[in-house]
């Protein structure tokens, strides 16, 4: 069964520095099949973007104290992003192969 | 275990938490994924004198979860769980829901005839889920409403859900926060603060950088429910909005004006448009005199298991349970462990004390496929040509947990299937020889001696669809010794055989294990033997005679997983209206050949009293020189051999058998060749020039509608499919007419 991952965007504790993105669950184990979310607990929106990618992770910003839509990696590797609406904060997951089915 | 990876993120932002060994000496506690522990008792919560009052909160936290098969991962998960306290006299949360392991809320045990008191709180934090809307927009320009999910494709391949599914609201996944209580197997009234699950009760509003809660607050929740308590036990079940107190009333409407105000929507706050909002909707139910649907924080249950002394139909004294019911999120809550069983004694359990002495002990044993998410097989990383990556049997929150009896000892394991899809049997125990069992009920009502002592019934397999519960008897040998109990997870035993091997039944598992051990029970206890030691049978719970009824109704279910009777759930409309204190017989089909949908029906149970299988081994539709032969042609032979013999057994979740498929090209290419009186159940494909015949199995079903009317729903409890469509709504409404005419 999948597991559920949530990523929390935080305020920058030393403003004006860039909101950070932290697993609620750390160290991650993410694998193919598994769900991402990204909970924005910051005071103003945020978009969380692939670098480089021809997907989204969601189709609209993530209005303050919100939640994003669940994203579920189709593909192993390392991802990196950035919020779209912020350009200095960065962060990147990093995607296990499927575990197989019994 | 997999070896921990660290993310680059993780790295970067120097999040690693350290992985200090442990000192030496100590011993890691044992993790919750591992199989093998002790069972979990669940707290439990009493009535007393005739009443419950308790607190049952759902409440969102990290517990541990382990993977599917295959998946050594064991990781913390967000879920929403039940769990509760007693209110008569308040007394403390037990520390096991609170202990990471996702136990079922607490276990409720009452007496037939008791009036339950619940104050139930929404206490989840929405921002530990995705993004889930209560309410969706019903302009069909705008499908937003739905959960989604999205994947590295890009668009429109990037949407999983509800992608190309083609869920639109109502039915499709959504509103995961929400929450109510179906009291399932309770016979009382579905209406106002019983039964009643058109209730969508909201979480408490949080907001601001601490995530502060807006809520009612607990002084005004003790007050006012204390006030419809009181009312309750005066006058009964409330009847209109307008009985409850004008304190709780104001603060619900201010509350829910402040969620329409401030609720976020697609990616902005305070952006809901005006049809998505909660409030319009109630302020309409309220003028038409209709209790409202959406409450917010809390909410006042207050019913009474109906006493046959003042009922046509008292409620069964036996094994039932209680489950999030919300339309839109059934499965996922389940998933998550909203479950918790729901004892409801009688003069049954008083027989069984009486003949197996004070130290009788039950088991309360709930089966539960946790997880995090509802839809295993929405992601295609996930699923393989054949296979679906499914989530494991856990029994009170534990991987095969070990059940404790001394030698001799006779106990009564009451088994709830609290699993969000799938069934399972019971098998057998092994070693062979030791332990044994005999089914004494089914569906929390007691079996008549008749079928106790059927021959076979010693150690007979019983399936489990979900919903399903059954007691059983389970003797321990004299010597200790250590016994599995085997089973077998399934969507249906019998299946088409045509299918492809992708619906074959897996491995078995081994559910439980049982250790024997301690001092022996002297002299060793035994099954019941003699009628006159069998709890008595009540004589409401009589058989539905063939003489009493009063109309015969068709429903079919399928032939895909969100149908009845060729519709998804309409909201607007009751599909099935029975008049109180009448008895119906009800044939209930499957189109479908690969899943034996489970039917369910509120407030009142039913007896099974006719089966056709036609996967059947034993079902003859090849031969037509041989006795009871099925024509496939010919529907008015698609019926059972044999008749199923009385006394009938009491249910109110009964897995539909499967249908049967048979290539009938050779009889028709298009659907217009067909003959005319297979024609309703053949699908033809014109690129193809294929025709395909589906022989319905069904049962038939005699249920008397009888104390209570008001809305309720019948619906498949595989709950994804109730969620994305599978149900129907039905009413019972007064056999007698409010009007005179002298």
């Amino acid at each position: 069964m999948p597991f559920t991952w949530r990523i929390n965007i935080k305020a920058n504790p030393k403003p004006p520095g860039p909101a950070v993105f932290a697993f609620d669950v750390n160290p991650p184990q993410i694998q193919i099949g598994d769900q991402i979310i990204w909970s924005n607990d910051d005071t103003v929106a945020h978009f969380p973007t692939p670098v480089g990618q021809s997907y989204q992770f969601m189709p609209t910003q993530i209005a303050p104290q919100s939640t994003s839509p669940a994203f579920a990696p189709g593909t192993p590797g390392t991802v990196n992003y950035v919020c779209a609406l912020h350009p200095d904060e960065k962060a990147s997951f990093a995607v296990g192969a499927a575990p197989p089915q019994g | 275990m997999m070896r921990p990876r660290v993310s680059a993120f993780a790295i970067v932002f120097g999040l690693v938490i350290s992985m200090a060994p442990r000192p030496a000496g100590t011993q890691a506690p044992p993790s919750n994924c591992q199989p093998g522990q002790d069972l979990i008792r669940i707290p439990e919560i009493r009535s007393e004198n005739g009443r419950m009052r308790a607190e049952v909160s759902v409440v969102s936290g990290k517990r541990t979860l382990w993977g599917s098969t295959n998946d050594p991962r064991c990781i913390p998960q967000d879920l929403r769980y039940f769990q509760g306290r007693n209110l008569l006299p308040p007394g403390p949360m037990d520390p096991a829901f609170s202990s990471g392991a996702p136990i079922p809320g607490p276990t409720l045990r009452a007496r037939v005839g008791d009036l339950i008191e619940i104050k139930f709180q929404n206490l989840v934090d929405p921002q530990a889920f995705a993004y889930s809307l209560d309410q969706a927009n019903y302009n069909p320009a705008n499908t937003t409403g739905c959960d989604e999910v999205y994947t590295n494709q890009p668009p429109p391949k990037n949407q999983l859900y509800p992608g190309q599914t083609g869920d639109v609201m109502p039915n499709c996944l959504h509103g995961s926060s929400t929450a109510n209580i179906h009291f399932h197997g309770t016979h009382t009234t579905p209406n106002t603060t019983g039964d009643n699950i058109m209730l969508f009760i909201r979480p408490a509003l949080r907001s601001g950088p601490n995530r502060a809660a807006t809520r009612p607050s607990q002084a005004l929740i003790d007050k006012t429910f204390a006030q419809v308590w009181a009312a309750c036990e005066k006058n009964g079940t409330p009847t209109s909005w307008q009985q409850l107190p004008a304190e709780w009333r104001a603060d619900q409407e201010r509350l829910l004006k402040e969620y329409d105000r401030t609720a976020p929507y697609r990616g902005k706050p305070g952006a809901l448009p005006p049809d998505m909002q909660l409030w319009p909707p109630n302020e309409h139910q309220i003028a038409k005199g209709v209790w409202p649907q959406y409450q917010l924080g809390a909410y006042p249950y207050c019913f009474r298991l109906a006493d046959p002394k003042t009922n046509t139909m008292g409620q069964a004294p036996g094994t039932h349970w209680y489950h999030a019911h919300k339309h839109g999120s059934t499965a996922l809550n389940v998933a998550n462990g909203m479950t918790g069983v729901f004892v409801i004694e009688g003069q049954y359990d008083d027989d069984l004390r009486r003949f197996y002495g004070p130290g009788f002990r039950d088991q309360v044993l709930m089966i539960q496929q946790l997880s995090s998410t509802p839809f295993p097989a929405l992601n295609p990383a996930t699923t393989r040509p054949n296979s679906v990556a499914k989530p494991q049997f856990s029994v009170n929150g534990r991987l095969n947990p070990v059940v404790k009896m001394r030698p001799g000892e006779v106990q009564l394991w009451r088994i709830v299937n609290g699993a969000f899809r799938d069934a399972v049997q019971l098998q057998s125990f092994a070693p062979q020889g030791g332990l044994a069992w005999r089914q004494i009920a089914q569906d929390g009502v007691q079996f008549i001696y008749g079928n106790y002592n059927a021959p076979g019934s010693v150690n007979r397999m019983v399936n489990l669809a979900p919903a399903n519960r059954v007691d059983l008897l389970v003797k321990a040998p004299a010597q200790p010794g250590r016994y599995t109990l085997t089973a077998q997870p399934n969507e249906g035993l019998v299946l088409d055989p045509n299918l492809p091997p992708f619906f074959n039944l897996g491995p078995t598992i081994t559910l439980l294990t049982v250790s024997v051990e301690g001092q022996a029970v002297s002299p060793a206890q035994d099954f019941i033997q003699d009628e006159k030691n069998f709890p008595a049978f009540p004589a409401y719970l009589a058989d539905v005679d063939r003489a009493d009824i009063k109309l015969r109704r068709e429903v079919d279910f399928g032939p895909v997983h969100n149908l009845i009777d060729g519709q998804t759930f309409d909201t607007n409309v009751y599909s099935q209206v029975m008049r109180l204190n009448t008895a119906e017989e009800w044939k209930v089909s499957n189109e479908a050949n690969d899943k034996a949908h489970p039917f369910h029906i509120h407030v009142n149970p039913f007896q099974i009293t006719e089966l056709f299988e036609p996967n059947d081994k034993n079902t003859n539709t090849t031969n037509p020189t041989a006795p009871c032969y099925v024509d496939p042609m010919n529907p008015q032979t698609w019926k059972p051999c044999t008749p199923l013999p009385g006394p009938f057994v009491w249910w109110d979740t009964f897995a539909i058998p499967t249908g049967k498929q048979v290539n009938i090209t050779d009889v028709c290419k298009v659907i217009e060749q067909c003959p005319a009186q297979i024609r309703n159940h053949t699908a033809c494909d014109p690129k193809k020039a294929t025709c395909t015949l589906t022989i319905p199995g069904y049962f038939k079903m005699r249920s008397r509608f009888v104390d209570f009317t008001g809305t309720y729903v019948i619906h498949c409890h595989i709950l994804i499919h109730e969620d994305r469509g599978m149900m129907q709504l039905v009413e019972v409404v007064p056999d007698k007419p409010p009007y005179v005419h002298k």
